[in-house]
């Protein structure tokens, strides 16, 4: 059941301004990235934003903390 | 969103509406106001009962703007023709509504809030389109403003219809089966497309493009969404209009004044909620 709900979890960013820094608004659950955007756009109205986007949680990759082993660390 | 209604009456004096015009006008106007009242009754029942908590504002919202849209109307309906909001909404009984047919009864499920969106929302959009440049001062300058608050609710539909046809059969077959129902009394709406109903309309220049005109941009709009969506090829005529030509409306029922070829009107219970009855204690105080 969790992983249904993640799977369609999207998380929001928007900017004011154009050019200026992109900030994370939130997240909506939404069966798809259509619907989605449509929901994201409703929402989170709350400022006249320059740009929105909606990202799906899945496809966003773990940049830090690095996990991977170093070279000649542990038992490899 | 909606914003509470303008007074288009405040800004400017009385216009007057041809004579010839007059009953036309007053049924296009009144069907539209009727039908987004009806609109805004359903999608805000279903703030409750919606597939989670997003679809639940997404309903909810678009109930808003239906509401603001239909007391907009109402102060056009009011400013061309002296009927007051008591007379529109507490004075009537389901059989003077000309709301959609499709409206009258409380939605069974969610598939028939997809098809409201879907068929009648859109009908509703592209009628009132159809009055852009209009003659009239007071309608022209809240066209624009209804039809761009619409764009919402259009792709809310689309994905809606995208959605069902992806999830799973049970759900196409749920949301065609709804589309299908609700088409006869969309297509009503529109009237005859053999008819000239709105002549005198468009040579008055109150109206800018005629209702079968915009019957046949809805059955194109519509026809290209259920294709998108997979839905009941067998029901779609050679030419591509969805179920265009295999519906069979009965003309001769069709009453000028409503736009509808169902007799009776929206039941007393739905009724009751938007007349507020419950409250009258409240009321003008």
């Amino acid at each position: 059941m969790q992983a249904a709900v993640k799977k369609n979890v999207f998380e929001v960013f928007a900017q004011i301004e154009p050019g200026g820094p992109i900030s994370h608004i939130g997240n909506l659950n939404a069966p798809g990235m259509d619907l989605a955007k449509v929901y994201a756009r409703r929402i989170y109205d709350e400022e006249r934003w320059s740009e929105m986007w909606v990202v799906p949680r899945a496809e966003i990759a773990v940049a830090y903390p690095d996990d991977s082993p170093a070279p000649g660390a542990g038992d490899g | 969103m909606a914003e509470a209604a303008a007074e288009p009456q405040a800004r400017e004096g009385k216009e007057l509406v041809p004579e010839t015009a007059r009953r036309g006008f007053r049924s296009s106007l009144l069907a539209c106001a009727d039908t987004k009242l009806l609109l805004g009754y359903h999608y805000g029942e279903w703030t409750f009962g919606a597939p989670s908590l997003e679809a639940a504002i997404a309903a909810c919202s678009m109930g808003q703007d239906e509401l603001g849209h239909a007391r907009l109307l109402h102060g056009l309906l009011d400013h061309f023709f002296g009927l007051t909001q008591e007379a529109l909404i507490e004075n009537r009984g389901g059989g003077d509504f000309a709301s959609i047919a499709f409206l009258d009864r409380t939605f069974g499920s969610w598939a028939d809030l997809v098809a409201a969106n879907a068929l009648v929302d859109l009908a509703v959009t592209l009628e009132i389109a159809a009055f852009r440049g209009s003659s009239l001062g007071a309608l022209r300058r809240v066209v624009d403003k209804l039809i761009q608050e619409e764009k919402f609710h259009d792709e809310h539909a689309r994905a809606w219809f995208q959605l069902a046809s992806a999830h799973s059969s049970e759900s196409r077959a749920s949301i065609a089966h709804a589309t299908r129902a609700a088409l006869p009394a969309v297509l009503a709406f529109f009237g005859d497309p053999a008819s000239n109903h709105d002549r005198e309309l468009l040579a008055t220049g109150i109206k800018t493009r005629p209702d079968a005109a915009v019957r046949e941009d809805f059955l194109a709009r519509l026809g290209r969404l259920a294709r998108q969506a997979g839905f009941a090829a067998g029901a779609m005529s050679p030419g591509g209009e969805l179920w265009g030509e295999t519906e069979r409306i009965d003309w001769r029922a069709w009453d000028a004044d409503r736009r509808r070829t169902v007799s009776g009107g929206p039941a007393d219970e739905l009724l009751e909620h938007l007349s507020g009855a419950k409250n009258v204690e409240f009321r003008r105080t």
